[in-house]
C-alpha cells in the first residue's frame, strides 16, 4: 500500500501540469472544452490524493527523492513527502481546487481568454501541490515562487485594466520582498544546520543543535511567510489582488496559496519551538495582523475587499496560533478557514455574477433573488464568526484556549477582540448584501447549477470540517497533526467566545437592520478611527511615499550617476586623451617639425642670396666662365 | 716664312673677337658664329704648332679636322635647338630666354 | 586523433567567410545560405563534441597541440573541458540563431556575413585556445569584426558606440597582454601553455599584480561595475543579431578568462582579490538593477540587466567554492540564452514599431499573443523564476557565496527583487493595459522569429527543470578548479 502510494504521489502534481500544457497549446481549438480538461485532471489529482492520504492516516510517511542539483561534494534532492501536515494541505488543495475549477466553468463563461484561465489554474494547482508535497526548503521555495507567478498571471488576468496589471505587479514584488528574506533564511539554515530537509529538522534535532544562528534563520524564513500569507507589514498586496477573477480570489487568495505561509511556519514548527524569541516575533506579527485586518474590514464597502481583509485577519490568527505554540490548532484553523473562506468568495462571486457590481452599498435584499447563494453564504458567515457548531468555531476556539491556558493574556485578549470584529463585519456584509432593500438598479438572478453545486458542497464542509478537531471526536485532528499533544476542551472559554460572537452579530443586526442610520452616526462620533479604517491605515500611501519613492529616486539618481559620473569618467578620459594628443600635436608641429623646418629655412635664405647669381642670361655665365678660366690660367702660370 | 708669334698673335686676336662676340651678341645665331670663330682660332693654333715644332705634324692636323667636323655637328644641333626655342618662345634673343634661371 | 574536430570548429567559419567573399555581391540569397549552413554545421559539430565529451574527466579533452612559433615556445593548442564546453555549445547555438535573425539585414549583405563568420571564428577560438598567446590572438580577432558590425550596421550613434567599444576593450586587453607577458617571462620554463603554467607556483606579490592586470582586461569585457558603460551604448546601437552575440557570447569571454586563466594560474591572487570582486559584484548587481529600473529604452534596459546578471557570475567566482563557481558557470550559460532571447524579442518589436521607447507601448498582450507569451516566459526566466535556468544559477551562486560573504550575498539578494521590479514593469509597459490604437495593426511573430526563439526557450526550461542535464558536464571541471584554488 505504501509502495503503491509512493508511485501515485508523483502523479498528483503532474496531472494539473498536463492540463496546463494541453490548454496552453491547444486552448484555441478546445474553446470552452478546455475547462473540462483541467477539471478532469484536478479531480484525478483529488482521487489520487485520497489514495495517498489513506496510508498517512494510519501513520505511514510516504517519501520519494531524486537528485536535482549536484555540486562539488553534495547534491540537492527533490522529492515528494506526504506526512500528516502535507496530507491536510493535499486534501484542502485538491478538494477546493476541483470545486473551484467546476465553479469557474460557470463564472468564466464567455470570457475571450477562457482556455488561458484554465491553463493558469492547472499551472497553479501543479505549483501548489508541488509546494505542499515538498521534502525540503529549497523545493518549497521553488514552488513558492511558482505559485507567486501564477498568482501574478491570474490577478492580472484582465490585463487591459490598468488596476489589474498594477495589482499583479504589486503582488509579485511584495512577495519577492518576503522571498529575499526567505532565501537568506534558507541559506542560514543550510550552513547553520547543514540540511534543509524537513525530515531532518525535527524537534530532537533542534534540541541538540541550539545555535543562535538557527533562531535568526527562523526569523528570515518567517519573512517568506509574511509576504505570502499577507501578514503585517507586507499585507498590502492581498486587497489589490481582488482585481483578479473571483474564483482566483477564492482559490489562491483565500484558501490555498496565502495559507502556504502558515504551512511553512507549521513545517518549521520544531525550529520555532526551540527558539522562543523567534516564536514570539511570529506571535506578535500574527496577532497584529489579525487585529489590523479585522479593523480595516469594518469600513470596506467592496464585498471582495471585506473578504480580503478578513482573510488577512484570519491568516494572522493562524500565524499567531503557531507563534504561541498551538501548531495543530493553527493548521486546524487553516483547514476550516480554507473551506468557509472559499465558500464566502465563491458566494461573493455568485453575487457579483448575478448583480454585476461589487459595491455593497448598491446591493441589499438579495436573499429572495439568490436563495441558494444566500443560504450557503450564511453558513460560511456563521462559520467564520465562530458560532457553534460551525467549523470556524472549533478551530478558533482551539486557538483561544491555547492562548489562554498557556498564559498569553495579551494575545488572547487581542484575538478575542478580533473575533468580535470578525463577527461584526461579516454580518455587516451579510445584512448589507442579502437583507433590507435593494439599493442598486439591476435585476439579480440566481447563478447556474455549475456554480451553486460547489457552493453547496463547500457549505457542507463549512459545517462539518470542524468536527474532526472537536471534543466530539476527541480532538482527533490535533492528535493526527502533532501526535502526543494533549488537548483539553475548556467549556468556559467556549461559552465566552460564543457569547462574544453572538453579541457582535447582535450589534451588527442593530446597526444595519434595526437602525440603519446608526453607522453614519457612529462614524461621525469616531471620525479619526473611521478614517484610519477607511484608508486602510494609510499603508499604501506610506509605502508609496517611502519605499517606492526611495526606489524611484535611487533608480533615477543612479542612472544619472551612471551617465554623468561613470560614463562621464570614460568619456572624460577619452577627452583627456584627445587633449593630450592635441598638445602633442602642437609640440610636434612647432618644436619637432620646427627644427626640421629651421634647417630648411636656413638653406632657403642662403640660397635666396646665392640665386641672385643665377640670372639665366647665358652671357653672364660665359663671362664668369671666362673670368674663371683667366683666374685658373693666372694661378697655373704663377 | 711667317714667324710663329705672328700666327699666334693672329689666332689670339681671332679668339678675342670670337669671345667678344659670344659675350656681347644677344642674337643666338651671332653667338654661334662667334663660337665658330673661337674654334677656328684654336684650329689655327693647332696647325701653326704642328708646323713650327718638331712633333709629328699629322696629329695636330687630325685634331684640327676633327674639331671642324665637331663644330659642324654642334652647329647643326645648336641650330635645331634654336629653331625649337624660336617656335616655343617666338624669340631668339638670349636675354629674353632665361630658362636656366632657377 | 584522426579528425581534428576542434580545429574544424574554429576554422570552419573562416572557410565560410572565404566562400562568402568569393560569392558575387548581388547573390544575397546564396550568401545567407552559406552563412546559415556554416553556422548550422558548426552547431552540429559542437553537438558532436558534446557527445564525445567524457563526463567523468575534469581535465582537458580532445586536445590538439602543434608547435607554432618555436622561438617563443608558442603552441597551437586547442582543447576543451567542462568549463569551455558549455560556452562552445552556447556560442554555436547563438551563432546559428543570430545568423537566422540576420536575414533582415538589407545593405552590404556580403560584408556583413563575411564579418559575422570571422566573428564566429574569433569567439570559438577564444573559448578553445589553451595557449595564452593563441588566446590573445583570438581575443583580439573578435574585436575587429565586432567594431565593423556595430559601426556599419548600427543605429544612429553607431560610430560613437563602435569606437567606444573598441577602444575600451582594447585598453583592457593591453593590461591583459602585459599580464600574459609577465606570466610568460616569470614562468620556468618560459611557456604560454595554460595547463603547464598551473604547475608554476608564482610568488604571492607577483600573483597579486598580475591578477589585477588580467582582472582589468577581463573586467572591461564582462563588464564589471564600474567598467560597464560601453555596454549600454554598444547594445543600443548594434543591430539585433549582433546584440545577441554581444550579450550572449562576448560578455562571457570576460568571465571565462577568470575561469581559464586567472583562477587556475594565479590562485593566490584569486584568493587575495576575491573579497573585492565580491564587493564589486554586489555593487554591480544592485546598481545595474536600479539603473535598469530607470530606463525607458527597451534595449538599454536589457543592457543594464546584463550588468546586474553578470554581477552574479562575478559573485559566484568570488566565492571560490564549488557551488558558487558551478552556479557562476551556469549563470553564464543561462544569461547567454535568456538575454539572447530578450534581444531577439526587442528586435522583433523594433522591426514592427520602429521604436524601443517603452512608454510608447501598452496593451500588446491582446494584439500579439504569441509574442506576449514568449516575452513573459523570457522575462520570468530573467527575473529568476524557478523552473527556468536563471533561478538555478542564481540560487547556486547565492547559496554558494552565502557561507563566505553573508553580508555581501544578503545585499545581492536585493538584485533578485530589483529584477522582478524592472522585468515586471517592462512587461506591464509593453504588454498590459489598454491597447494603444497606433499598434492595433502590429502582426504577431513570424515563423522565422519563433524558430530563433524556441530553442532558447526549450534550453532554459530544460535546465531550469532538471539542471543536472548541464551540471554534469561542468561539475568535474569545477571540482578540479576548486582543487587548484585551495
Amino acid at each position: 500500500m505504501v509502495n503503491n502510494a509512493s508511485t501515485l504521489i508523483c502523479f498528483i502534481p503532474f496531472l494539473p501540469l498536463i492540463a496546463f500544457a494541453i490548454n496552453i497549446f491547444f486552448g484555441k481549438q478546445l474553446g470552452e472544452k478546455s475547462a473540462w480538461v483541467t477539471l478532469a485532471c484536478s479531480t484525478c489529482s483529488f482521487v489520487l490524493a485520497m489514495l495517498v492520504i489513506r496510508p498517512v492516516l494510519s501513520g505511514a510517511v510516504i517519501q520519494v527523492n531524486f537528485d536535482w542539483i549536484v555540486f562539488g561534494s553534495g547534491a540537492l534532492q527533490f522529492g515528494f513527502l506526504a506526512d500528516p501536515l502535507a496530507a491536510i494541505m493535499l486534501f484542502v488543495v485538491t478538494c477546493i481546487g476541483s470545486l473551484i475549477v467546476l465553479y469557474s466553468i460557470g463564472y468564466m463563461h464567455g470570457d475571450p481568454r477562457f482556455s488561458r484561465f484554465f491553463a493558469y489554474l492547472g499551472l497553479f494547482l501543479f505549483s501548489m501541490l508541488g509546494l505542499v508535497l515538498s521534502t525540503n526548503l529549497v523545493q518549497i521555495y521553488i514552488f513558492w515562487e511558482l505559485v507567486g507567478v501564477c498568482s501574478y498571471f491570474l490577478i492580472g488576468f484582465w490585463f487591459e485594466k490598468d488596476s489589474a496589471a498594477n495589482a499583479g505587479k504589486k503582488a509579485f514584488i511584495t512577495n519577492r520582498i518576503g522571498d529575499v528574506g526567505f532565501f537568506i533564511g534558507i541559506a542560514l539554515l543550510f550552513y547553520g544546520a547543514g540540511t534543509v530537509n524537513f525530515t531532518d529538522l525535527t524537534h530532537e534535532y533542534f534540541h541538540h543543535h541550539h545555535q543562535a544562528i538557527l533562531g535568526i534563520a527562523g526569523l528570515f524564513l518567517f519573512c517568506g511567510a509574511i509576504g505570502k500569507s499577507a501578514q503585517f507589514p507586507l499585507h498590502v498586496w492581498l486587497p489589490d489582488a481582488m482585481e483578479g477573477p473571483t474564483p482566483v480570489s477564492a482559490l489562491i487568495h483565500a484558501a490555498t496559496m496565502v495559507a502556504a505561509g502558515v504551512y511553512l511556519v507549521a513545517r518549521l514548527f520544531p525550529l520555532y519551538e526551540a527558539f522562543p524569541h523567534s516564536a514570539s516575533v511570529v506571535a506578535v506579527i500574527g496577532t497584529t495582523t489579525a487585529c489590523m485586518g479585522a479593523f480595516i474590514a469594518l469600513s470596506a464597502n467592496d464585498i471582495k475587499k471585506v473578504l480580503a481583509y478578513s482573510t488577512i485577519s484570519q491568516l494572522g490568527y493562524m500565524i499567531a496560533a503557531i507563534g504561541i505554540g498551538a501548531m495543530s490548532a493553527g493548521m486546524f484553523h487553516l483547514m476550516t478557514h480554507a473551506f468557509f473562506k472559499a465558500l464566502l468568495f465563491l458566494g461573493a462571486g455568485s453575487v457579483i455574477h448575478g448583480t454585476g457590481t461589487q459595491d455593497m452599498r448598491e446591493m441589499g435584499g438579495l436573499f429572495k433573488a439568490m436563495p441558494k447563494t444566500a443560504w450557503t453564504f450564511l453558513m460560511a458567515t456563521l462559520a467564520i464568526s465562530g458560532i457553534p457548531p460551525f467549523a470556524g468555531f472549533w478551530s478558533k476556539d482551539e486557538i483561544l484556549t491555547h492562548a489562554f491556558l498557556h498564559h498569553h493574556p495579551v494575545v488572547f485578549g487581542l484575538l478575542l477582540a478580533a473575533a468580535f470584529l470578525t463577527a461584526f463585519y461579516m454580518f455587516r456584509l451579510v445584512f448589507m448584501t442579502f437583507f433590507g432593500k435593494t439599493r442598486g438598479h439591476f435585476h439579480a438572478h440566481e447563478s447556474p447549477a455549475v456554480m451553486t453545486v460547489p457552493l453547496m458542497i463547500l457549505a457542507f464542509f463549512a459545517i462539518a470540517a470542524g468536527f474532526p478537531g472537536s471534543p466530539f471526536m476527541h480532538h482527533w485532528f490535533q492528535a493526527f497533526v502533532l501526535p502526543g499533544e494533549a488537548v483539553k476542551a475548556n467549556f468556559g472559554l467556549m461559552m465566552l467566545s460564543s457569547v462574544v460572537a453572538l453579541s457582535a452579530i447582535g450589534c451588527a443586526y442593530y446597526c444595519y437592520i434595526v437602525k440603519p442610520e446608526m453607522p453614519a452616526r457612529i462614524t461621525q462620533a469616531i471620525k479619526p478611527l473611521y478614517q484610519a479604517s477607511l484608508n486602510k491605515l494609510w499603508f499604501d500611501e506610506i509605502y508609496g511615499a517611502t519605499v517606492v519613492r526611495l526606489f524611484q529616486w535611487l533608480a533615477g539618481t543612479l542612472f544619472l550617476f551612471d551617465q554623468k559620473i561613470v560614463d562621464g569618467a570614460v568619456n572624460g578620459s577619452a577627452r583627456v586623451g584627445l587633449w593630450i594628443s592635441k598638445i602633442k600635436n602642437w609640440i610636434d608641429q612647432y618644436i619637432v617639425d620646427g627644427a626640421v623646418n629651421l634647417v630648411g629655412a636656413i638653406t632657403r635664405i642662403t640660397s635666396s642670396i646665392l640665386r641672385l647669381f643665377q640670372t639665366g642670361v647665358i652671357h653672364h655665365y660665359l663671362l664668369v666662365m671666362f673670368i674663371g678660366i683667366l683666374m685658373i690660367l693666372y694661378g697655373i702660370t704663377k | 716664312m711667317i714667324p710663329l708669334h705672328h700666327i699666334l698673335f693672329f689666332s689670339s686676336t681671332l679668339f678675342c673677337i670670337g669671345l667678344f662676340g659670344a659675350l656681347s651678341r644677344r642674337h643666338v645665331v651671332g653667338i654661334l658664329i662667334s663660337v665658330e670663330i673661337m674654334l677656328n682660332a684654336a684650329n689655327v693654333n693647332l696647325v701653326a704648332f704642328s708646323r713650327w715644332t718638331g712633333l709629328i705634324p699629322v696629329n695636330a692636323q687630325v685634331f684640327a679636322i676633327f674639331i671642324i667636323t665637331l663644330a659642324a655637328a654642334a652647329a647643326a644641333v645648336a641650330l635645331a635647338i634654336v629653331l625649337t626655342i624660336y617656335r616655343n618662345r617666338k624669340t631668339i634673343y638670349t636675354n629674353e630666354i632665361d630658362l636656366l634661371k632657377w | 586523433m584522426n579528425f581534428p574536430i576542434l580545429t574544424w570548429l574554429v576554422f570552419l567559419p573562416l572557410l565560410g567567410m572565404l566562400a562568402v567573399m568569393l560569392t558575387p555581391k548581388q547573390n544575397e540569397k546564396l550568401i545567407k545560405q552559406i552563412a546559415t549552413v556554416v553556422s548550422a554545421l558548426l552547431f552540429l559539430l559542437s553537438l558532436k563534441v558534446l557527445m564525445a565529451f567524457n563526463l567523468h574527466d575534469g581535465g582537458i579533452q580532445l586536445a590538439e597541440k602543434v608547435m607554432w612559433i618555436p622561438q617563443l615556445n608558442v603552441h597551437y593548442y586547442l582543447g576543451i573541458d567542462g568549463i569551455s564546453l558549455p560556452m562552445v555549445v552556447l556560442t554555436a547555438l547563438l551563432s546559428l540563431l543570430a545568423c537566422v535573425a540576420s536575414y533582415g539585414i538589407k545593405d552590404r549583405v556580403k560584408e556583413y556575413f563575411a564579418l559575422y563568420l570571422l566573428l564566429e571564428t574569433g569567439m570559438l577560438g577564444t573559448f578553445l585556445a589553451l595557449d595564452l598567446f593563441l588566446f590573445y590572438v583570438f581575443w583580439e580577432v573578435v574585436l575587429v569584426p565586432m567594431y565593423f558590425l556595430i559601426g556599419i550596421w548600427g543605429g544612429p550613434r553607431k560610430e560613437y558606440a563602435a569606437i567606444k567599444f573598441f577602444l575600451y576593450t582594447l585598453a583592457g586587453s593591453l593590461f591583459m597582454l602585459l599580464g600574459i607577458l609577465a606570466i610568460y617571462f616569470t614562468s620556468t620554463p618560459q611557456t604560454f601553455d595554460m595547463i603547464a603554467l598551473r604547475q608554476n607556483n608564482f610568488a604571492a606579490g607577483f600573483q597579486h599584480i598580475v591578477f589585477l592586470a588580467l582582472f582589468l582586461g577581463f573586467a572591461i569585457k564582462v563588464p564589471i561595475w564600474p567598467f560597464h558603460t560601453w555596454l549600454p551604448d554598444a547594445h543600443v546601437e548594434a543591430p539585433t543579431p549582433i546584440s545577441v552575440i554581444l550579450a550572449g557570447v562576448l560578455l562571457k569571454m570576460g568571465t571565462y578568462g577568470f575561469f581559464r586563466i586567472s583562477y587556475p594560474i594565479l590562485p593566490e591572487g584569486a584568493h587575495w582579490f576575491a573579497p573585492w570582486m565580491g564587493i564589486l559584484a554586489a555593487i554591480g548587481i544592485i546598481y545595474g538593477g536600479f539603473v535598469a529600473l530607470a530606463q525607458t529604452d527597451f534595449k538599454k534596459l536589457v543592457a543594464y540587466s546584463s550588468v546586474s546578471h553578470m554581477g552574479f557570475v562575478l559573485l559566484g567566482l568570488a566565492s571560490c567554492s564549488a557551488m558558487g563557481m558551478n552556479g557562476a558557470l551556469l549563470q553564464m550559460f543561462s544569461h547567454g540564452v535568456l538575454t539572447g532571447a530578450l534581444f531577439l524579442l526587442v528586435g522583433a518589436l523594433y522591426d514592427r514599431a520602429h521604436t524601443r521607447d517603452l512608454s510608447a507601448f501598452g496593451g500588446l498582450g491582446a494584439v500579439m499573443k504569441v509574442y506576449a507569451g514568449i516575452l513573459i516566459f523570457v522575462s520570468m526566466g530573467s527575473l529568476g523564476l524557478p523552473g527556468l535556468s536563471g533561478f538555478v544559477a542564481e540560487f547556486m551562486i547565492l547559496l554558494g557565496t552565502f557561507k563566505i560573504y553573508p553580508v555581501i550575498t544578503g545585499l545581492s539578494c536585493i538584485g533578485i527583487l530589483l529584477a522582478a521590479c524592472y522585468m515586471l514593469y517592462t512587461v506591464q509597459r509593453v504588454l498590459l493595459g489598454k491597447v494603444n490604437p497606433k499598434w492595433e495593426k502590429l502582426t504577431d511573430m513570424t515563423g522565422r522569429e519563433i524558430f530563433t526563439l524556441a530553442p532558447l526557450m526549450i534550453v532554459t526550461l530544460a535546465i531550469g527543470v532538471y539542471p543536472i542535464l548541464i551540471l554534469k558536464f561542468m561539475t568535474p571541471a569545477i571540482t578540479a578548479l576548486v582543487g587548484l584554488l585551495s
